[in-house]
């Protein structure tokens, strides 16, 4: 039955990603038929991409450990302090996520940001990353922080444990399943960065994937591929360590009492300052330059690039506010495929845990991984192989419309997945043992106490999926695509002409989207208390 | 709540009656035996009670019995009717866990009714049927708090309302009461009791405190390391205890070397003290106070090991260091090497 | 996406409105066959023509039309040309020079050229074999900040060679060719220009302090200080439509237009001899499902319609003779004096290793 679960996860993940991988493989190492393996040599004859392997490895490294550093802080005060605006700030700290690339680049170049950290310099790069990734760690670890409430802290300190032995071997160990998460998660995203270091690495500051991409674009398949493929076995790799670290962590915790939270005071006051102050710096001050650079113009304040934002001009396809529609409704069918298959994968997988030793260890952990690779494949190779693999009848989807949502899906699983997995081992057994002997079926048990118990980290995913859906992440992905006009091609064709109505007006377009995620993301979490008051 | 709740006494259903039988039973758990061949018998109607260390494998067996763990060999029957690979939510087999899991998410009368909407009971029903049993375990009236309010006592009722509710064939309940303070627990002893006559569902309890074994069982199982150690009724397992381990559960002295006669177990009543002339000296290396009365830790010449006697007189305090007299009963020591 | 396209006005050179005026387009057609096809088109992301425009078509000819998004030009054509023989669209819009030749040897097109051959204007050629049609073209051209050129009594350069001149040291930003359209075209219009001696020159831009970003966006927006680029240089790589588009898109624009104050001059200008031609083709894919639609289509984007309207939709020049340009057009591009050009079969057999060279000498 578990097998059952997991197998539309690997099918929609084999189908989608691995096909399609091992289609560009095919056509880039056998390209006479005959299989020539002269690129690996070439590629391993090559300085210059030993190089951005390894600018590739610890620039990723770097972008974790400085987003880890940036938001821990902010996960505290979200997890264990009330404030007023905490659940809108709490909602838009995933803004970024949703941000176009080129916004997100003009958020670095133009704003406040640019004169600490220039475009080019390898602070650009990791200050975007940890802009970027902010949310994963915050929401992530924020949660499971709030549901520890202050059982175990009261307990150490009891036993005479100071406050820095209880942050160390209470909290510390505790957190530590939920750090290993999301920042395996960010670890990846930086590791296949491509928008933001193309934007911002200046020319000389590459990724594999941006590598890929110019590969890609000269027709050199043959270096495209081996890159794409050394690139998938060093994303396995990590994921599967962190997967088994993770899964040796993981601690069964009850939700505590529900009052952790208390107003902020007294000694509390210099973790608050120092989250705050990381706050603002990070997300806050990037996203009010894109604020600010729609209502300010060459003559001052301005409300025109506004008041035309439901007005198809020249330059646009669709009137913004139509491709903001087309947006959030792509964006909700992603959300719910990647909630659909990811909660199955997750359901699969908790299975396969608890069913035995054989299943124990090894093969949840593969499952694990090979629904993390969309978050490590080459999404440029991948979306190469959707052109060719989808393009033989009876299933030529290549520009059919679905093929956005499910790429979207796709981008979208590992945070989910990454969410829900550790949220849906820690709930009790024998909640669900409970549940079977009063009669439940499997299914009852899933609808009756998985759901309802899991109601909030479901939320989070499903804010995520939508979200990274909204931002078009999977964009790259599906290289031929319909026409539809969505939020992040209208901001793009904004920027692709000169002009201060074009770019005020793109950056009207990137705080529409701001405020209206803001908004959907905070009606998710209040559906079922995003945060724990 | 009501300050005071106790278990309704009266009749209010009596489901049919189930005989559980499990023979052979091995289960692993994590590569490790957890099971190694268990076969117990649980009468219908009646109360068995499993008796056993922690980690002897008494919570799987339950587990085992209500459909959550696939054994690796090993039947279970209800009623003559093989139901080893039946699932658990088919099975008509009642658990209460030890850790209760009550559904938070739910309130009282959400976890109590749990089973009967699962079973298909409309909802009128349901409600009925849940302020009925709990009534029955003494809590009227709770349906609508939160189950994160209740004290321990009221959420150990609950989470026995919940498993009664459907009626099932068998009950079983891990270490019922094992959370709960010397007072409630006995009263509740006490009232489980009444319950268990009454409704006169077969019910399996696991526990490791001899003196609820005993209370509440009419057939007493011991489970040590994975293996039945002896059933019986409960007067018999007390009284003749089959080997040095079960004695040891049950709270019994054993000595190794019994005035030349090998190992045997001392029951309490085995020895006295006596104030007059007796033949039997012993002196008096300890005393501690226990309430109701007073233990002694006595050296007795031809015994190698000292022993342990219970006075009710306050007075034993004072005795540490004298020599007492002691009297036998030789109905009460149990010879262990035939 | 990231292009504009192009174009540019070469203004000065290229005024001929006015004559031709009442051709007939060439779209209308008896052949009922293709009434109710379907006829899929793959653009890049710039594309765009008026709805209205689009529809009439639809109407006239009973086809429906659907547009198929593939990127930038680069990025698209490359999708073409590993789908070739089983298209993922019937006609491609938006291959230049740069990439003709490979389509050619990749046999991409069923050679069409639309029926209004003779009206495109005599700078402008067929390609050999008949294979595409040319629809647009736009010139890529270094830009200058007039604003910032004027306030220090500096003389804007004038040509290729005052870019490396110590004078306008750090002043010039390019974008990479390797990720960028016209930064490939503007290495193309150096080596256009200087031959072998192209690596030279970019050694001396090197030394002279350019600054490379991978997309036109960053370069303009990011670095360029002129119209309404935030930066701090004033020389970018751009379009020759670049001055006329920050003057049509001005927040006054439309104020200015009613009250007859439009100003003298766009912020920005064009620097003479730097610029290098893109003309933008259309063809019928090989192994299209609906080649007579395709056909209908490319007739279409030759037509008057169309010409006139892409100036302002995708602000490049119609190649069409006699199609009236726009006035924002005519008033504000600047005069790009000699434009480069390369061979198409040069740029495919020479432009990797162009790129790479590039690479080596400016990324180091």
């Amino acid at each position: 039955m578990a097998l059952g679960l997991v197998a539309l996860p690997v099918a929609f993940v084999g189908l989608l990603l691995l096909w399609p991988l091992a289609v560009v493989v095919d056509r880039a190492l056998r390209p006479e038929g005959m299989l020539d393996l002269t690129p690996f040599a070439d590629v391993a004859a090559d300085p210059s991409l030993w190089g951005v392997i390894w600018f590739t490895t610890w620039q990723a490294l770097l972008s974790t450990l400085l987003t880890l550093v940036l938001a821990l802080p902010a996960a505290w005060l979200f997890a264990r302090n009330r404030f007023v605006g905490r659940n809108v700030l709490w909602a838009a700290l995933v803004v970024p996520f949703v941000l176009p690339t080129v916004v997100v680049a003009a958020a670095f170049t133009s704003g406040p940001s640019a004169a600490v950290a220039p475009r080019g310099t390898l602070w650009a790069v990791l200050l975007a990353h940890a802009f970027l990734n902010y949310a994963v760690v915050v929401r992530i670890v924020g949660v499971a922080w709030a549901d520890l409430g202050d059982r175990f802290a009261s307990a150490a300190a009891v036993l005479g444990a100071g406050r820095w032995q209880v942050a160390r071997r209470v909290t510390a160990p505790l957190l530590a399943p939920s750090i290993v998460a999301s920042a395996s998660v960010v670890y990846l995203f930086s590791f296949t960065s491509f928008g933001v270091v193309l934007l911002l690495g200046g020319s000389r500051l590459r990724t594999i994937e941006v590598e890929i991409y110019e590969r890609v674009r000269q027709l050199d398949l043959g270096t495209a591929a081996v890159l794409a493929i050394s690139q998938v076995v060093l994303v396995v790799g990590l994921v599967w360590v962190a997967g088994r670290w993770a899964q040796r962590w993981s601690v069964a915790l009850r939700p505590s009492d529900p009052s952790p939270s208390r107003r902020v005071s007294g000694a509390r006051r210099g973790a608050t300052v120092l989250a705050v102050v990381s706050m603002l710096l990070v997300i806050g001050l990037p996203l009010l330059t894109l604020v600010v650079r729609s209502i300010w113009g060459p003559d001052g304040w301005t409300w025109s690039y506004w008041s035309a934002l439901d007005e198809r001009r020249g330059v646009l396809q669709a009137a913004p506010l139509v491709a903001l529609m087309n947006s959030l409704a792509v964006g909700a069918l992603a959300a719910v495929i990647a909630m659909v298959v990811g909660g199955l994968a997750v359901a699969g997988i908790v299975t396969l845990e608890r069913s035995g030793p054989a299943w124990r260890v090894a093969r949840p952990a593969a499952f694990d991984a090979l629904l993390m690779l969309p978050l490590g494949a080459s999404a440029v190779t991948v979306g190469l192989g959707l052109l060719l693999a989808f393009g033989r009848p009876p299933i030529d989807l290549r520009s059919t419309v679905v093929l956005v949502p499910m790429a979207q899906a796709l981008v979208a699983l590992p945070f989910v997945i990454r969410v829900l997995l550790p949220a849906t081992r820690a709930v009790q057994l024998s909640m669900r043992e409970s549940a079977a002997v009063l009669g439940a079926s499997p299914w009852s048990v899933a609808r009756h106490i998985d759901l309802p118990l899991l109601a909030r980290p479901i939320a989070i995913a499903g804010g995520f999926a939508f979200a990274v859906a909204l931002g078009e992440f999977g964009a790259t992905l599906v290289v031929a695509r319909p026409n539809l006009p969505t939020l992040p091609l209208t901001v793009a064709r904004l920027l692709g002409q000169p002009g201060e109505i074009n770019r005020g007006q793109a950056m009207a377009v990137a705080t529409l989207l701001m405020i209206v995620t803001v908004g959907v993301v905070l009606t998710v979490d209040q559906l079922r208390g995003g945060l724990r008051d | 709540m009501s300050s005071s709740p106790s278990i309704s006494f009266e009749a209010v259903y009596v489901t049919d009656a189930v005989r559980l039988d499990v023979a052979d039973l091995v289960v692993s758990l994590g590569g490790t035996e957890v099971l190694r061949g268990v076969s117990l018998s649980a009468p219908a109607s009646r109360t068995t009670a499993v008796l056993g260390p922690s980690g002897g494998g008494k919570s799987t067996l339950l587990r085992a019995v209500a459909g959550l763990v696939s054994p690796d060999s090993g039947v279970v029957r209800l009623n003559g009717d093989d139901v080893t690979t039946v699932a658990a939510h088919r099975r008509g087999v009642g658990l209460a866990f030890q850790d209760l899991a009550l559904f938070p998410h739910r309130d009282v009368a959400g976890n109590v009714g749990f089973g009967l909407r699962m079973s298909g009971v409309e909802s009128a029903e349901t409600a009925r049927r849940t302020a009925e049993v709990l009534e029955r375990v003494g809590l009227s009236g709770v349906e609508t708090r939160r189950v994160d309010t209740l004290s321990g006592g009221e959420a150990q009722r609950v989470a026995l309302a919940r498993a009664l509710a459907p009626r099932p064939g068998v009950l079983c309940l891990d270490e019922p009461l094992a959370a709960l303070d010397r007072v409630l627990h006995d009263r509740l002893v006490a009232e489980l009791h009444g319950l268990f006559t009454t409704i006169a569902t077969t019910v399996v309890l696991v526990t490791h405190d001899q003196r609820e074994a005993l209370a509440l069982a009419d057939h007493l199982v011991v489970l040590g390391d994975g293996r039945i150690l002896q059933a019986g009724p409960p007067q018999m397992v007390w009284e003749r205890p089959a080997s040095e381990e079960v004695a040891r559960f049950l709270g019994h002295q054993v000595v190794n070397d019994w005035r030349g006669t090998g190992r045997v177990v001392l029951r309490p009543g085995a020895l006295r003290i006596v104030d007059h002339a007796a033949p039997l000296r012993g002196r008096v290396l300890d005393a501690v106070f226990a309430g109701e009365h007073t233990t002694l830790t006595l050296a007795i010449g031809e015994i190698a090991e000292p022993v342990e006697v219970d006075v009710v007189d306050p007075a034993a305090l004072g005795w540490r260091g004298q020599d007492v007299g002691v009297t036998i009963d030789d109905e009460r020591i149990w010879p262990l090497d035939r | 996406m990231k292009r504009i396209l192009a174009l540019i006005l070469v203004a000065g050179a290229f005024i001929i409105s006015g004559c031709g005026s009442g051709v007939e387009t060439s779209t209308d057609t008896s052949n009922g066959q293709v009434a109710g096809t379907t006829l899929r088109v793959l653009t890049h992301d710039s594309f765009d023509l008026t709805p209205e425009v689009l529809a009439a078509f639809e109407e006239q000819t009973g086809i429906t039309v659907e547009l198929i998004a593939g990127g930038d030009a680069v990025a698209m054509v490359n999708q073409a040309i590993l789908t070739s023989g089983n298209p993922v669209a019937d006609v491609l819009f938006g291959i230049d020079d740069n990439q003709l030749s490979t389509a050619r040897e990749e046999g991409l097109f069923e050679p069409y050229v639309a029926v209004d051959r003779d009206r495109i204007r005599a700078d402008v050629a067929v390609p050999a074999g008949d294979i595409v049609t040319p629809v647009d073209l736009g010139d890529v051209c270094v830009n200058f900040d007039r604003t910032w050129f004027a306030e220090r009594g500096v003389a804007p350069p004038s040509g290729l060679e005052d870019l490396a001149d110590p004078a306008y040291a750090g002043l010039l930003v390019v974008q990479n060719p390797a990720t960028s359209s016209p930064g490939l075209a503007f290495l193309l219009a150096t080596v256009a220009a200087f031959g072998d001696g192209y690596g030279d020159f970019w050694q001396q831009l090197t030394d002279n302090g350019v600054v490379v970003s991978d997309g036109w966006e960053e370069a303009y927006y990011g670095e360029f200080s002129g119209g309404s680029g935030e930066g701090q240089r004033p020389l970018v790589v751009s379009y020759a439509t670049s001055p006329p588009a920050e003057v049509f898109y001005s927040e006054s624009y439309a104020a200015d237009l009613a009250a007859g104050t439009l100003p003298a001059e766009a912020p920005t200008g064009v620097v003479p001899g730097t610029c290098f031609r893109q003309v933008e083709y259309a063809g019928v894919l090989a192994g299209a499902s609906n080649p007579a639609g395709a056909q209908l289509f490319i007739n279409f984007l030759l037509s008057d319609s169309v010409q006139s309207d892409i100036p302002l939709t995708m602000f490049v020049n119609p190649v069409r003779s006699g199609v009236a340009l726009p006035e924002v057009f005519e008033r504000y591009a600047g005069s790009p004096g000699e434009v480069w050009s390369l061979p198409a079969q040069q740029i495919n057999a020479a432009r990797t290793n162009w790129v790479e060279e590039w690479r080596r000498i400016v990324l180091g």
